[in-house]
C-alpha cells in the first residue's frame, strides 16, 4: 500500500496493479477502478474488490486507494503508534465507528478502518488526500480541521 | 464490494446521464428508471434531486391528473454527485398509484429562478385478488447462477444412474427420467441485465424478479441516487456510509405487498446465509447487499410493513448476524423473534418435528465465534454447508475439503426445508395464500471457484427441492399454486464431454502437476490434479477434456495429450481401452445411494465411473440469459423471451386468477396424446 504517493499516473498504476478488471464511470469528474481477489484469497459475490483506485479525471489525479482484504488483518506495521491519531464517528462521546489514523508527506493519510487500538484487525485499509475527505469524509474532515 | 468480478467497462448508468461536465444550469431530476413499471398499490418512494440550486419553491408533483404536491416533504440540502455545490433533495416516501394506468409522473418548481420540469411515464398494472375468494399460491425456486448448462450437467449426473445390472438410465442420448424442473410443462428465457451492467449479481437481478424494477449492482431494492458515490467510487463501505446506502429510493417486493395489502404470509429459504443477497430481496431495502446487519433487522422490522416482520419463515444459514456477539448494536435478534411468536429451530431434527403454521426462524449454521467486522455492517457469512459435503463425498482432488462441521453437523437438505416452509405457510383453516422464495444458493458459490462436484450436486439438492413443491401442488384439491424455477443470473460451466478417469486419479491430492505462463496481469501459476480432466478449469487454458488431439496443427490445443508439462497417469482405463482418460462419445453413469438418494461420486467396486466432463471459461457471473420453467395456474406465461422484471408481473398475474384461458391451454397440450410427449418427462 505505501508504495504509492497517490501522484501515479494512470500508466504508473497499471504498472504496480495491473489492468483493473473493471472501471466504473458512471459518476461524472470520477473514474474507479477496481481489482479482483488473487486467487489465493477467497472470493465470492459478496466479496469486495481487492482494490479500488478512485480519481478525479476533472483534476487529473488519484484521490484514494482502498485496499480491501478477504480477511482481517493486523496493520500495525503500517500504523506505528506514536504516529497514529484515533478519530471516531460521529463523535469519541458516541463512538459508532472508528478509524486509526497516519498523516503521510504529501498531505496524505493512511486510515485503518474500523480500528481503535494497535493489535485490533481490519478488512480494509484507505491511502487518501487530505483534500479529499471533505468529499468522502466529511466527519474526520471536521475532525482534522 | 459487491459487483461482480468482470472483465468490462460498466456501462454508463442512466440516471447520471443528464449531469454533464461543465453543467451548471439548475435542474430537478425525478429518480425512478426510464421504464418504471409498478403493480396498483405499489409502494415506492418518490425522489426528487435538484442539482445547482440553493432554493427551490413552487413544487408541483401531478401523477396524471392527480396532484401529489403535498406529499412531498420540504427541500433538504444535500450533497450530490461528489461533486460539492448547491444541491437539494425533496422526498415523498412509501407513496402508490392506486388506479391501474399509464401515467405522466411531472415534476415542477422553481430553483433559484429557474422552472425546472421533469417527467416519468408510468405503467401501474391492475391487481386483484381473485373474485371467488380462493387465494393462490406462488413458490419461486432460484438456483443462484444456474443457467442452461448447471441444469444439463445435474441431469447427466442425477439422471444417468447405473443399476445393478448395469443398465444406465441414460440410454442412447435419452433418459427414462429427467430432472423435476425439466417436467414443468412451460419454458421461456430470461434476459437478466441490470440497470448498470450487461453481466449481474444477485442482488440487482433479485430486485427484478422481487420489485419488476431494475437497479444496479449490488443494489436491494434500491434505486440509484446521488449519494452513492461516497461509497462506491472508492469502496468505503461501513457504518459511516450505511446512511448513503439507506437513502436510495425503495420499490416495495411483491412479498411485502402481499402481505401488507391482503395479509398473505410470505417466506425465504436458502442454503446461504439468510442475509445473502437473493433471500434479502424478499425482505428489505439498502442500496449495499453487505448491510446484513441492516438486513437482518429489516427482516424483524420491515419498513413496508409499519416495522412488522417481513416473513413467517426463514430458514437458512447465517445465525451470526442476529445475536448479540455478531451484531454492532448487540440485538439479539433471536430473542426479538422469539418475543414476536416465532418458534426458533437449528437442526435438521428439530426442523422435522414441527408441525404447525406458527413462524419459523430456522437458522442451521453459524461461526464459532460471531463477531460483527471491523466495517461495522455486518458479521462473517455463515453459509449452510454444500449438498456435496453434507452427503459426505469425497471431493475431486482440486476441490477443497470442507471444514469440519463441528457444531453443525445436523443440517437440513434443501428438499427438507422447502417440505416444512410449505407446512408452515399453508396450515391453517382458511389460509391467506403464500409466496415462498426457495434458494439453491452454492450452485453459485461452488461455481466461483470452478468446484464442479460442489456445484452440480448442489443443483441436485435443488432440484429435489423442486420436485417437493411439485408434489405438493399437485395434490391440491383445486390447483392453485404456481411454481416457477429460474435463476438469478448464469456463471460460464459448459458441458463438454464425458471423462472415464478412475478415482485413484480423480481423488489424488497428492499428485499434481505445476504449470505456469505469463499473462497481462503477470505470472500465473497453475496447479494440476487427476481430476481436470473431468474439470477443466478456468485457469487451465489448454486441456480440454473433449478433443482427442487428432487435429491439424492449428488446433494444436485440443485434447489431453496436448496439455503442457506432464501428469503420468498410474492406471490404464479398463474400459474403453484408451490411455487418455477422455473421451466424448458415449455417456456418464454414476452409482445411486438409496439411503441418500443422491449419486455418488465414485466408482462401484469392479466399476469404471464414467462422469461428465465440465469446462469453466471464468470464475465470475455472466451475461447470457437463463432458463425459466414454470408449472400450475398463470405458467403459460412464463414462454418465450422475456425480461427478468417480467417474472414479477407474471406471478402477480397468477395471483389474481385471471388465468383460465391460458391454464385450459397448458392442460390440454399437456393431456392430449395427439401430441409428441418427450421421453423422460
Amino acid at each position: 500500500m505505501l508504495q504509492f504517493t497517490l501522484n501515479e499516473s494512470p500508466q504508473q498504476i497499471i504498472t504496480l496493479l495491473g489492468r483493473p478488471s473493471r472501471i466504473d464511470d458512471s459518476v461524472a469528474g470520477y473514474q474507479s477502478w477496481q481489482y479482483e481477489f488473487s486467487s489465493d484469497e477467497q472470493l465470492d459475490d459478496n466479496s469486495p474488490p481487492a482494490w479500488f483506485v478512485c480519481l478525479s479525471t476533472s483534476r487529473h489525479e488519484i484521490l484514494s486507494v482502498t485496499r480491501n482484504f478477504d480477511k482481517p488483518q493486523n496493520v500495525d506495521s503500517l500504523l506505528p503508534d506514536s504516529r497514529t491519531a484515533v478519530h471516531y464517528w460521529p463523535s469519541k462521546e458516541a463512538a459508532q465507528f472508528s478509524v486509526r489514523l497516519r498523516q503521510l508527506p504529501g498531505e496524505v493519510l493512511l486510515l485503518a478502518m474500523g480500528t481503535a487500538k494497535p493489535g485490533e484487525r481490519t478488512t480494509q485499509i484507505i491511502l487518501i488526500r487530505r483534500s479529499a475527505l471533505k468529499t468522502f469524509m466529511p466527519w474526520l474532515a471536521e475532525q482534522l480541521r | 464490494m459487491n459487483n461482480s468480478r468482470l472483465c468490462r467497462i460498466s456501462i454508463l448508468c442512466t440516471l447520471f446521464g443528464p449531469i454533464l461536465l461543465g453543467q451548471t444550469a439548475p435542474n430537478v431530476r425525478i429518480l425512478l428508471p426510464e421504464r418504471t413499471r409498478l403493480l396498483q398499490g405499489q409502494q415506492v418512494d418518490l425522489v426528487l434531486e435538484v442539482r445547482n440550486a440553493k432554493a427551490a419553491s413552487g413544487l408541483k408533483v401531478t401523477a396524471g391528473t392527480v396532484d401529489i404536491t403535498a406529499n412531498f416533504a420540504k427541500p433538504a440540502a444535500a450533497d450530490l454527485d461528489c461533486a460539492g455545490g448547491n444541491n437539494l433533495v425533496i422526498r415523498a416516501n412509501l407513496q402508490s398509484f392506486d388506479t391501474p394506468a399509464a401515467l405522466k409522473l411531472t415534476a415542477t418548481m422553481t430553483a433559484d429562478g429557474v422552472v425546472v420540469t421533469d417527467s416519468r411515464d408510468l405503467e401501474i398494472r391492475p391487481f386483484q385478488l381473485p373474485a371467488d375468494g380462493h387465494r393462490r399460491n406462488v413458490v419461486l425456486f432460484i438456483g443462484d447462477a444456474m443457467g442452461t448448462a448447471y441444469r444439463d450437467a445435474a441431469r447427466l449426473v442425477g439422471r444417468a444412474i447405473v443399476d445393478a445390472n448395469g443398465k444406465n438410465s441414460l440410454r442412447e442420448g435419452f433418459f427414462d427420467n429427467l430432472l423435476e424442473m425439466d417436467k414443468m410443462p412451460v419454458s421461456g428465457m430470461s434476459m437478466t441485465y441490470g440497470s448498470d451492467s450487461v453481466v449481474p449479481d444477485s442482488a440487482n437481478t433479485g430486485s427484478s424478479w422481487a420489485t419488476g424494477n431494475k437497479t444496479f449492482l449490488a443494489s436491494v431494492n434500491s434505486l440509484a441516487d446521488g449519494t452513492d458515490c461516497k461509497w462506491r467510487l472508492n469502496g468505503q463501505t461501513n457504518a459511516t456510509t450505511l446512511p448513503f446506502m439507506l437513502d436510495n429510493p425503495r420499490v416495495e417486493n411483491l412479498w411485502q405487498y402481499l402481505k401488507r395489502r391482503f395479509g398473505y404470509r410470505t417466506g425465504i429459504v436458502t442454503t446461504a446465509d439468510v442475509t445473502d443477497a437473493t433471500p434479502a430481496v424478499e425482505g428489505s431495502y439498502s442500496a449495499y447487499r453487505q448491510s446484513r446487519a441492516e438486513i437482518a433487522q429489516q427482516y424483524l422490522e420491515n419498513p413496508m410493513l409499519n416495522k412488522q416482520p417481513a416473513f413467517d419463515v426463514i430458514f437458512g444459514g447465517g445465525i451470526d448476524q442476529f445475536v448479540a456477539a455478531g451484531r454492532k448494536d448487540g440485538r439479539n435478534l433471536v430473542q426479538e423473534f422469539q418475543d414476536r411468536g416465532f418458534r426458533y429451530v437449528t437442526t435438521a431434527s428439530d426442523l422435522k418435528n414441527i408441525l404447525y403454521g406458527q413462524p419459523t426462524l430456522g437458522l442451521f449454521r453459524g461461526n464459532a465465534r460471531p463477531s460483527p467486522n471491523s466495517a461495522g455492517l455486518a458479521a462473517t457469512d455463515a453459509n449452510m454447508t454444500v449438498a456435496y459435503d453434507k452427503l459426505g463425498l469425497p471431493r475431486p482432488a482440486s476441490e477443497a475439503v470442507p471444514n469440519s462441521l463441528t457444531g453443525y453437523a445436523d443440517q437440513p437438505m434443501l428438499d427438507l426445508m422447502t417440505q416444512k416452509a410449505i407446512e408452515v405457510l399453508s396450515t391453517g383453516f382458511a389460509p391467506p395464500g403464500f409466496i415462498l422464495m426457495v434458494e439453491g444458493a452454492s450452485i453459485d458459490k461452488e461455481s466461483h471457484p470452478n468446484n464442479a462436484a460442489g456445484t452440480i450436486w448442489d443443483t441436485i439438492e435443488f432440484d429435489k427441492a423442486v420436485g417437493v413443491a411439485r408434489v405438493w401442488a399437485a395434490k391440491r384439491p383445486v390447483k392453485d399454486t404456481l411454481v416457477v424455477v429460474t435463476a438469478d443470473h448464469d456463471q460460464s460451466m459448459s458441458v463438454i464431454g464425458v471423462s472415464n478417469i478412475p478415482d485413484s486419479e480423480y481423488l489424488d491430492r497428492n499428485k499434481s502437476t505445476q504449470l505456469s505462463f505469463t499473462s497481462a496481469r503477470g505470472d500465473q501459476a497453475i496447479t494440476v490434479f487427476g481430476d481436470s480432466y473431468t474439470n477443466a478449469r478456468a485457469g487451465l487454458p489448454w486441456i480440454n477434456a473433449s478433443g482427442n488431439g487428432d487435429f491439424a496443427a492449428s488446433r494444436v490445443n485440443t485434447g489431453a495429450q496436448y496439455s503442457p508439462g506432464t501428469l503420468p497417469l498410474t492406471q490404464k482405463a479398463e474400459t474403453p481401452a484408451s490411455d487418455t482418460y477422455v473421451t466424448y462419445s458415449g455417456f456418464p453413469g454414476y452409482s445411486l445411494d438409496r439411503n441418500t438418494g443422491y449419486p455418488t461420486n465414485t466408482a462401484a467396486s469392479g466399476q469404471m465411473l464414467r462422469r461428465v466432463a465440465v469446462g469453466f471459461r471464468t470464475g465470475d457471473h455472466t451475461g447470457t440469459s437463463v432458463p425459466v420453467t414454470a408449472e400450475g395456474p398463470g405458467a403459460f406465461l412464463f414462454t418465450g423471451y422475456m425480461d427478468q422484471t417480467d417474472i414479477f408481473f407474471k406471478m402477480a398475474t397468477s395471483l389474481t386468477g385471471d388465468t383460465a384461458d391460458g391454464d385450459k391451454f397448458v392442460d390440454t397440450v399437456l393431456t392430449d396424446s395427439r401430441y409428441p410427449k418427450t421421453p423422460g418427462k
